[in-house]
């Protein structure tokens, strides 16, 4: 996965707050997890507007080919000089302008309109809502506390499905001091008794105002014994306004202001302090009080925000609003040490699950979540019918939840012949595989599906791709020798042939050549896989068989899945015409059509003369030679219709009229299932060899017979009980569209396909360099790259 | 974790290399100066310097494709090289090893242009006169191959000490250099180029340990078969980790030195 993080934070104001801080420590430890995924950096130029911002994020997306992009701190505008933010109020990230990529935001808080009193005016409101806009459609949004979650959820409408509670982490130097040392910090600072340390801001937020008030009044009560040190990068102004106030609350000299205190001495100042107040009005992370319990100094704090949250039962929590709260708190907290030390060890103990591996995980199972991977997908055409997508078309829309999806075809097809169209936009984008080309740089995987047919022939070009793009095929058949044969030797072109002999052969493919090209050596005993699956990440088989083998071979990731099957969708209105069994002749089925029509001759001399026979064929060169004399020889001419090329419509309102189908392909021909499971799938009651690729069909949907001496005669039995029976039929065809919805379906052959693409992306990269080294005799040593 | 070394042909079949290789766009070849690179991006990579919020310092960075991998890290990168008038005279411009701009360090496309600009900046540096604006202001240094053509052996050792100036605390400077491995007595020593002898290696880690920096050198040198091969000029062979330079057989060396 390519990652985008906005750095507009690095470049501002912002990088000296907590924002800056948060998202630099989210950012490190993100990139110290180990993942393979690529991180890239972007700067907004906001100075030259909208439309150069536009441009420039999308040329970056693009060169990048940025899958998510993570808006670090979307409020970035509010963090320039009011000047700058008034002549940039306009120039801001359009969550259309991120195309396909991902965007996901960090939400801190919404404290503007958690209090919109003191923060919102009217030039500011507009702006701010529409970064809550912009926050409101990105696809994933990272809050830093739940109380954040639920204020933005409250206050904006923000879907909190959306939202993934990420909380923050500490640094590490954070502390207690070691036993037995002694803090030198607070001498440094001027502090002269025990004391209370609060670090705070100048914003009204933090409440300083009413705890030094509530300060001064619990001091009172504990004999002055300690003083309030308040510690941030104060102006001499604010300082001066603080230690007036104290004066005229009768607190002179109980305050200690320190103005900026690097980390390592702050740690020192939490160690040393008797007490952590923190009463502040709200916050979106309580940062400091998690600082402060990882010291091991006792906190007290707001009973609102994410303070309460974060703090729970390991800190005294108190009302901010109420100066007398603060006050009662100070003073149980300093005169009862048991209870001081009993949320000490528990603010210890619970600090440590703020930490940024946990925040990194967690924002990385983000990123997981929402990232959409491209995939190229060729799709072959139906295998009977040229008009429209093979089933492999059909299945992807059930990926789109997890990727955005091209598909490639041999030629554009009108997909809904004959069907009611509907108006709904589809996610996929279909392309003539000529573009791939052009297109193919934005793939992070690529799904062919190949077997012994004509119609894979266009995909096998694009194999190749494998090696440099993650590849997975959908392997239709068992084997691909005759896949090889048309589109080498019937094209003359022996030396790539040989190629492919060579790759699975080595030393062996002359002699594989010779004996296949003499005739000594059938196609079907000389499997050949190697040099089409050799890159693929992944290998989906429709057989058992087939998987084993390739897996005695070495293929690494071979998942066996249920070849999906489609319905033909047509009305059955046959019920007055002859009974009719259909055979459908699709490429390299070779069904055995004299042992068919011996049968269909033997059945009409039994007496079943209301029968007839029709021969499917995609095209004239689908049937074998020989049929029609056949026909006649035996007298048939009446009963056997021939149909080649039908219509879309025809062809499957001839089918579903049919009463039975003979789906016999040959067992050793390497033929995929799919037109069998089509007519399975369609209810129609089907007799076929059983084999490897039906063994999830039960016995009881189908007729399966096995090839051999008898077959003849068991072929002319199922043919007749088929014919007889109609209640068997109409029992076979119940359940068989029973199976078939429930196991040979889209929905569980895309299950297999996620799985594949899932399993690859864990495999990792290929090896990039390879090299071999030979030393020639002698010489000097070279160096191959293979 | 990688520590001062000569170059070794283990070191080419090892994963960290091959990373490496892919990171630069480098063909795999047996060559020191593709070692060197490797090797540069490895320490800092091992130490946690490839990442934002970090800041490096190249010396000679010619057209070296480590600005533009780091910087494609997030990093943000000071890249120096001698000024143009200086270079010319020295020869690098002609060889076509001198950067005469921004856009040169990025030439291959290894970091996105617009991250490159924003994090990558170009200066004119003397490696002898380094500038007292650069003291403390960053995470790491590095340099490949260039400071033997300071002048003298001792200009090499004072770059050496000077460069750590520069570092914060808790950086690390990573430099290659020549290594001369027929004597530790006699050596090549030209205003153009030095060959560092193992006592000169010594006495600048001496230095560099009294000053409190740590240095650890390793100076195992390997016996693999291209090891035994010594190019020599126009040293055009594809192996290329030993070369004959004047009467000495010579190879690089990786310094890791860090400042705690």
């Amino acid at each position: 996965m390519n990652i985008a993080f906005d750095m507009f934070f690095a470049k501002t104001e912002a990088m000296k707050r907590g924002i800056g801080r948060y998202s630099q420590n989210m950012i490190e430890a993100i990139l110290k997890q180990e993942t393979n995924n690529s991180y890239y950096y972007f700067y907004p130029d906001v100075s030259k507007g909208a439309d150069y911002l536009k441009d420039q994020l999308q040329q970056f997306l693009y060169r990048n080919r940025i899958d998510v992009y993570h808006m670090t701190s979307p409020f970035n505008l509010f963090h320039l000089p009011a000047s700058l933010f008034q002549a940039y109020s306009d120039t801001m990230l359009n969550k259309a302008w991120f195309g396909y990529t991902r965007v996901a935001a960090t939400l801190y808080d919404v404290i503007p309109l958690v209090l919109e009193h003191q923060y919102m005016n009217d030039f500011v409101r507009p702006i701010y809502m529409r970064v809550i806009e912009m926050i409101r459609s990105c696809d994933i949004i990272y809050a830093i506390s739940e109380t954040t979650k639920a204020d933005a959820v409250r206050l904006t409408g923000m879907d909190p499905a959306k939202i993934s509670v990420v909380m923050g982490g500490y640094d590490p130097k954070f502390k207690p001091l070691p036993p037995g040392t002694a803090a030198t910090a607070p001498l440094r600072y001027g502090i002269s008794k025990p004391y209370v340390l609060c670090t705070g801001g100048d914003d009204p937020r933090k409440n300083l105002a009413r705890l030094i008030e509530a300060f001064i009044i619990a001091n009172r009560s504990l004999a002055e014994r300690y003083q309030l040190v308040i510690v941030y990068n104060s102006s001499d102004d604010e300082k001066r306004a603080m230690l007036e106030q104290a004066r005229l609350l009768g607190g002179e000299g109980s305050i200690v202001v320190t103005g900026y205190v690097p980390d390592g001495d702050l740690v020192e100042l939490y160690g040393g302090a008797d007490l952590f107040a923190f009463p502040s009005l709200y916050e979106g992370f309580g940062l400091p009080i998690v600082e402060a319990m990882a010291c091991g100094t006792p906190v007290l704090t707001s009973n609102n925000s994410s303070l309460a949250e974060i703090g729970e039962d390991a800190v005294y929590q108190v009302d901010p609003a109420s100066r007398e709260s603060i006050a009662q708190g100070i003073v149980h907290m300093l005169s009862d040490p048991q209870l001081a030390q009993g949320l000490a060890a528990k603010g210890l103990q619970r600090s440590r699950q703020y930490n940024w591996e946990s925040v990194a995980l967690k924002v990385t199972e983000g990123y997981e979540k929402v990232y959409r991977r491209k995939i190229a997908v060729f799709a072959p055409r139906h295998p009977f019918y040229p008009h429209t997508y093979g089933a492999l078309y059909h299945a992807v829309p059930y990926l789109t939840n997890r990727g955005e999806i091209d598909v490639f075809v041999e030629e554009r097809l009108d997909d809904r012949i004959g069907e009611e169209r509907t108006e709904e936009e589809s996610p996929i984008e279909v392309y003539l595989h000529t573009e791939f080309e052009s297109r193919k740089t934005k793939y992070d995987f690529i799904v062919y599906e190949i077997g012994n047919g004509e119609r894979y022939s266009f995909v096998v070009p694009y194999l190749a791709e494998m090696a440099r793009i993650p590849g997975i095929v959908v392997l239709n058949g068992s084997h691909l020798h005759e896949l090889a044969w048309m589109n080498t030797v019937e094209r003359n072109d022996l030396h790539g042939y040989y190629r492919v002999l060579d790759k699975e052969f080595g030393p062996a493919a002359p002699h594989w050549m010779d004996a296949v090209l003499g005739g000594t050596a059938p196609r079907s005993a000389a499997p050949l896989d190697r040099y089409y699956l050799e890159h693929a990440k992944s290998v989906i088989v429709y057989g058992r068989q087939t998987r084993d083998r390739l897996l005695q071979r070495n293929y690494r990731n071979v998942i066996e899945a249920l070849a999906p099957a489609i319905a033909l969708q047509a009305d059955k209105s046959g019920g007055r015409s002859p009974f009719r069994f259909a055979t459908v002749a699709a490429d390299g089925s070779r069904p055995p059509y004299r042992l068919i029509l011996r049968c269909l001759r033997k059945l009409i001399d039994e007496g079943c003369s209301n029968v007839s026979y029709m021969i499917l064929a995609g095209s004239d060169a689908e049937l074998p030679q020989g049929v029609a004399e056949r026909v006649s020889e035996l007298g048939l001419e009446p009963y056997v219709h021939l149909k080649v090329e039908p219509q879309y419509a025809q062809f499957k309102r001839l089918l579903s009229r049919s009463h039975a189908a003979i789906a016999l392909s040959d067992p050793s021909a390497d033929a995929s299932p799919d037109i069998a499971l089509e007519l399975i799938a369609s209810s129609i009651p089907t007799i076929l060899y059983d084999g490897d690729f039906y063994r999830f069909v039960p016995d009881d949907a189908a007729a399966k017979i096995q090839p051999g001496d008898d077959e003849e005669s068991v072929l002319l039995l199922t043919m007749l009980k088929l014919y007889r029976d109609k209640e068997e039929r109409e029992g076979m065809s119940a359940r068989a569209s029973a199976c078939m919805s429930e196991l040979h379906t889209l929905p569980n052959f895309s299950e297999a396909l996620q799985e594949a693409i899932e399993q690859s992306s864990s495999f990792g990269e290929n090896p990039t360099v390879l090299w071999r080294i030979q030393e020639s005799p002698g010489g000097v040593p070279q160096i191959r790259n293979t | 974790m990688l520590q001062s070394q000569l170059c070794r042909e283990t070191d080419f079949t090892q994963p960290w290399f091959l990373n490496a290789c892919v990171k630069l766009n480098e063909q795999m070849r047996f060559h020191r100066k593709l070692w060197e690179w490797c090797y540069i991006y490895e320490a800092l990579r091992q130490r946690g310097k490839l990442m934002p919020f970090r800041r490096g310092l190249g010396f000679g960075v010619g057209k070296e494709p480590l600005t533009a991998a780091f910087a494609s890290h997030g990093v943000e990168v000071v890249a120096t090289d001698l000024d143009v008038a200086r270079a010319k005279e020295q020869g690098w411009v002609d060889t076509n090893q001198h950067a005469v701009s921004l856009a040169d360090l990025n030439e291959r496309g290894l970091c996105d242009p617009h991250q490159f600009q924003q994090l990558v900046t170009y200066e004119s540096a003397d490696m002898n006169n380094i500038s007292p604006s650069y003291a403390g202001q960053f995470d790491f240094t590095w340099s490949s191959c260039s400071f033997e053509h300071l002048g003298s052996i001792e200009h090499g050792k004072r770059f050496i000490v000077n460069q750590m100036e520069c570092l914060r605390p808790g950086g690390v400077a990573v430099h290659t250099t020549e290594y001369n491995l027929t004597s530790n007595e006699d050596t090549l020593e030209a205003p153009v180029l030095v060959i560092f002898r193992n006592r000169d290696i010594e006495a600048m880690v001496a230095e560099l340990r009294g000053r409190g920096y740590r240095v650890t050198v390793n100076y195992t040198a390997g016996t693999g078969p291209f090891e035994s091969y010594v190019d020599l000029p126009p040293y055009s062979n594809p192996v290329h980790l030993r070369l004959l330079l004047g009467q000495y057989v010579s190879t690089s060396i990786g310094l890791i030195i860090e400042k705690l």
